[in-house]
């Protein structure tokens, strides 16, 4: 048998929170959200590049943890300023990597998932422009379209 | 859900953020900073994250592990493994878009003692920070773990031991993937209880 050894740690960071002054919980989240909106434009405008980015690196053959962090930059980036589609699309983009990182044969099978991801990547750069997206149902029609090519590499990994 | 009318003091706290993207990390700074938390060591690497544990007394960690270069949960590994007190034993929460039951349990095995799901609120991410106050878990070191005592749970006999108990499961138990969980079942894996055999 191997030795084992249990204890508990001094918790610093309670005796901190405990100490006179600081802010209710109630203006702490309303000051946050204040100035996590203060950085909104800066933080949405980077989406571009980063997609532009993620498609190159798969382009490149980067193996799907590469990929899955910068759409998973992407998902959270969209999601945090409600950009509900963008979001829906990266997040489609999410699932399929990380199903390709827990089956790794489906990632090594070449053709099929490069285009899955570039199908991805292309929708995402449509989503961002809602000239080229038109309408919101047929925006929702391509986020549609993701979800079932993701699904479509799941169903045949099950196979 | 805590007390709204509860006070905080962050003003004071060591704070490590591991975030691979520089807006992403922009905006938990942001977060952190409204909840009055002004120390935030930010990281965008696990080279600068391993300097500053090397370096500083922690209070508490927030990190993504899907990062580009190296995996955010050989860091925790790393840390929890390190000996370095007192920051061996720091509440680490794990931040991740990837919420399925897989990366979930990564993260927990890794000696995570929270995990949330992407996009995280300032009020999910507060809410969690205060429940910190209240974790009563012991840290455990042994050959194959160290971290937050975890919940155990029995999933068969170990790989190569042949099964003896009518419930033993008999297939082999493979990481498929699924869907993302909801909070109150990742919490369910992060919460210690004693284990009906």
């Amino acid at each position: 048998l191997t030795k084992s050894l249990s204890f508990t740690p001094e918790q610093r960071l309670a005796s901190l929170m405990r100490r006179p002054g600081g802010v209710s919980i109630e203006e702490a989240v309303a000051r946050a959200n204040q100035r996590v909106e203060a950085v909104r434009n800066h933080c949405v405008s980077a989406l571009d590049e980063k997609i532009d980015a993620m498609g190159a690196v798969a382009l490149d053959g980067a193996s799907p943890a590469q990929i899955y962090a910068l759409s998973s930059e992407i998902f959270s980036l969209a999601a945090t300023f409600e950009l509900e589609e963008l979001a829906q699309a990266a997040s489609s983009l999410c699932d399929l990597l990380a199903k390709a990182q827990a089956q790794p044969d489906m990632a090594q099978s070449g053709r099929a998932f490069v285009e899955s991801v570039g199908v991805h990547v292309d929708a995402l750069r449509t989503l961002r422009r809602p000239e080229l997206g038109g309408d919101a149902a047929a925006r929702q029609a391509v986020v549609d379209g993701l979800r079932k090519v993701a699904l479509k590499h799941k169903v045949e990994q099950e196979r | 859900m805590v007390d709204p009318r509860a006070k905080i003091n962050l003003d004071g706290a060591n704070i490590l953020l591991l975030e691979q993207s520089e807006h992403g990390l922009e905006i938990l700074v942001q977060m952190f900073h409204g909840f009055g938390g002004r120390n935030c060591h930010k990281c965008t690497s696990i080279d600068e994250a391993r300097s500053v544990v090397m370096r500083a007394t922690l209070d508490l960690i927030v990190a993504d592990p899907n990062l580009q270069a190296g995996d955010g949960h050989e860091f925790v590994r790393w840390l929890r493994t390190s000996g370095l007190d007192p920051n061996r034993t720091v509440p680490i929460i794990m931040i991740s878009a990837n919420g399925t039951k897989a990366a979930v349990e990564r993260a927990r095995d890794a000696g995570a003692s929270y995990f949330l799901v992407k996009p995280v609120t300032p009020r999910v991410l507060l809410d969690r920070i205060v429940r910190v106050q209240t974790d009563k878990r012991a840290f455990v070191v042994c050959d194959a773990y160290a971290g937050p005592d975890r919940r155990f749970k029995f999933e068969g006999p170990p790989p190569g031991v042949t099964p003896r108990r009518s419930t033993d499961i008999k297939t082999k138990l493979t990481d498929t993937g699924g869907p993302n969980m909801s909070q109150s079942d990742i919490d369910a894996l992060f919460k210690p209880q004693r284990a009906s055999l």
